[in-house]
């Protein structure tokens, strides 16, 4: 609390202060009272008030400066309540329990947004959980009966089921991943194998010149995987390299590439760019969610561009795993 | 024949499954009651349980575990849920393998016949094929024709053995291609041509040239 705000607060008061004293010095004066005593009497009063004011001022600012870097130190503001010291004073008092009613109602409010949230994620799980039976009949439906136009349309569904699953997951403060070794040669084989069907079709070559072992969920990589080979199909690509170097792995295209000016913007939620609009096919969700997966993992994610003009995703994992996740 | 156990609530799955794994030369067989399912199993004496974890009356760990107590069956762990507790703990009850759904139907068969090749050995009788007087012996990746023979590579194995099995019918170059992505090999357009017209001369050296006829832009026929 600045000394001055203090001393605006209680401006009336100084004023109504100075007036009396010069009030009473002059009548004291004009009825002929000495001048030695004027001045004594106005001192004492000028001085007792400062020293009143200067006392009320100590108190009131030691308070609220604790008060303060309390409220610094807190990492969630609205638990200041909480943690604040009894006042001394009525304002202090009557502000406790202004933040007292405050907090608590704030806390009821985002248990019932937490409660909500988690309800609606459980919802989203088990309808993802229950919507694969019927996927998986129907692929059974198609291959026995020879519909393989039907095969291509049944991936989009899953794809986007998936998506939505991985969506639920990436907002919650569970942890609900696996962190195993994993070969990334036949993570990314299993992700192209995935994709056979729509690689071949617009013929497409994938090059997997990775090699080595990771610590991370496989279910997650082979998430995030698959989202940068959407990309790729989507961005017409005709070849999609898959390296890894120094506990890198960096996925090449030579599709239409990303904009220089968009880059720096890719991983935004509803991103689209100048190439989203103009295939209109981007929902701004893919790199977003691979954003937010990675960050779970403890992964980083940044996106290039190619020197042939494609798009360059790479992958770093951690030197060692044991260290980031204790 | 290896007979097959499909557990499982959902009906067209069930159908559906039975189907396809008819198909591939197996006797499949499906519960359509659950009250009792862990006698059922056991009374089928089959080869093989594909096995749902979500079903009426018990789920599918509680009869992992009851079966474990009186049969080594081999048991496959098929189910929607995905998250990896389930899979773990699948495992540590006793089943061979787990496979998520929606599973795509190749990668089901081949967990399949791995498992059956890992609890059973090799089946003798798929290990050759014969159409019209040639025959391909998968055991030793060999092809023969009256009194030639000629070692295959393994994508040329691949080509011929989906061919034989589609005798007949026009196999487009894509799903012949899908079929050899199936191993790491992922082979472009060009390469397939190479394969397929090194795979030709070989048959033409035994005696049996077009033997693998072309059908333009539709694919290719035995």
């Amino acid at each position: 609390m600045k000394i001055s705000v203090f001393l605006r607060d209680r401006l009336i008061f100084i004023i109504t202060i100075i007036c009396a004293v010069l009030l009473c010095g002059f009548v004291m004066y004009v009825t002929g009272a000495p001048a030695f005593f004027v001045f004594f009497i106005g001192a004492v009063y000028v001085f007792g008030t400062a020293f009143g004011l200067m006392y009320e001022y100590t108190k009131k600012n030691a308070y609220y400066k604790t008060l303060l870097s309390a409220l610094e130190g807190l990492d969630k503001k609205y638990y200041i309540a909480e943690v604040m010291e009894p006042a001394s004073f009525g304002e202090g008092e009557i502000l406790a329990e202004i933040l007292k009613t405050a907090g608590k109602s704030m806390n009821d409010e985002i248990a019932a947004h937490a409660r909500d949230k988690r309800d609606y994620r459980e919802y989203i799980e088990l309808w993802v959980h229950e919507v694969k039976t019927p996927i998986s009949g129907a692929r059974l439906i198609c291959e026995n009966s020879g519909y393989d136009e039907l095969t291509g349309e049944l991936d989009e569904i899953e794809k986007y089921v998936e998506q939505a699953l991985f969506y639920a997951r990436s907002g919650s403060v569970e942890k609900d991943y696996i962190i195993r070794k994993t070969d990334i040669k036949n993570l990314i084989s299993d992700v192209v194998r995935k994709n056979s069907g729509r690689l071949i079709a617009r013929k497409i070559k994938p090059e997997i010149r990775a090699e080595g072992l990771v610590h991370t969920d496989p279910k997650w990589l082979g998430f995030i995987l698959q989202q940068i080979l959407d990309n790729a199909v989507k961005y017409s690509a005709k070849t999609i390299v898959y390296s890894f170097e120094n506990n890198i792995l960096t996925v090449t295209d030579d599709g239409i590439g990303i904009p220089p000016g968009d880059l720096p913007r890719v991983f935004e939620r509803g991103f689209t760019g100048e190439n989203g609009r103009k295939t209109a096919k981007s929902t701004g969700l893919g790199l977003y969610l691979c954003k937010k997966l990675c960050d779970k993992l403890g992964l980083e994610i940044a996106a290039a561009s190619a020197p042939n003009g494609g798009a360059s995703i790479s992958i770093a994992f951690p030197e060692n795993p044991y260290l980031l996740h204790q | 024949m290896q007979t097959i156990l499909i557990v499982e609530d959902d009906e067209t799955i069930r159908r559906e499954l039975a189907v396809l794994i008819e198909r591939y030369g197996f006797a499949a067989k499906a519960a359509d009651k659950f009250d009792d399912i862990v006698n059922w199993i056991l009374s089928e004496k089959a080869h093989l349980v594909l096995l749902d974890i979500n079903l009426p009356y018990f789920d599918g760990h509680h009869i992992c575990r009851e079966i474990r107590k009186n049969s080594n069956v081999p048991i496959i762990v098929v189910t929607s849920q995905s998250g990896e507790t389930d899979e773990l703990m699948s495992m540590n009850l006793g089943a061979d393998d787990f496979v998520a759904k929606p599973y795509n139907t190749r990668i089901l068969l081949a967990r399949i016949q791995n498992v059956l090749r890992r609890a059973y050995g090799d089946p003798e009788e798929s290990a050759e094929v014969t159409v019209r007087g040639l025959s391909l012996n998968l055991n030793n990746s060999s092809v023969s024709h009256g009194d030639g023979t000629r070692e295959l590579t393994k994508n040329e194995v691949r080509i011929l053995r989906l061919l034989m099995a589609h005798a007949g019918t026009i196999v487009s170059r894509e799903k012949i291609m899908t079929e050899l992505w199936q191993s790491d090999e992922f082979v472009d357009d060009n390469t397939l041509t190479v394969n397929i017209n090194r795979l030709r001369k070989k048959l033409a050296e035994i005696g049996a040239a077009g033997f693998i006829g072309t059908k333009k832009g539709q694919g290719y026929m035995i």
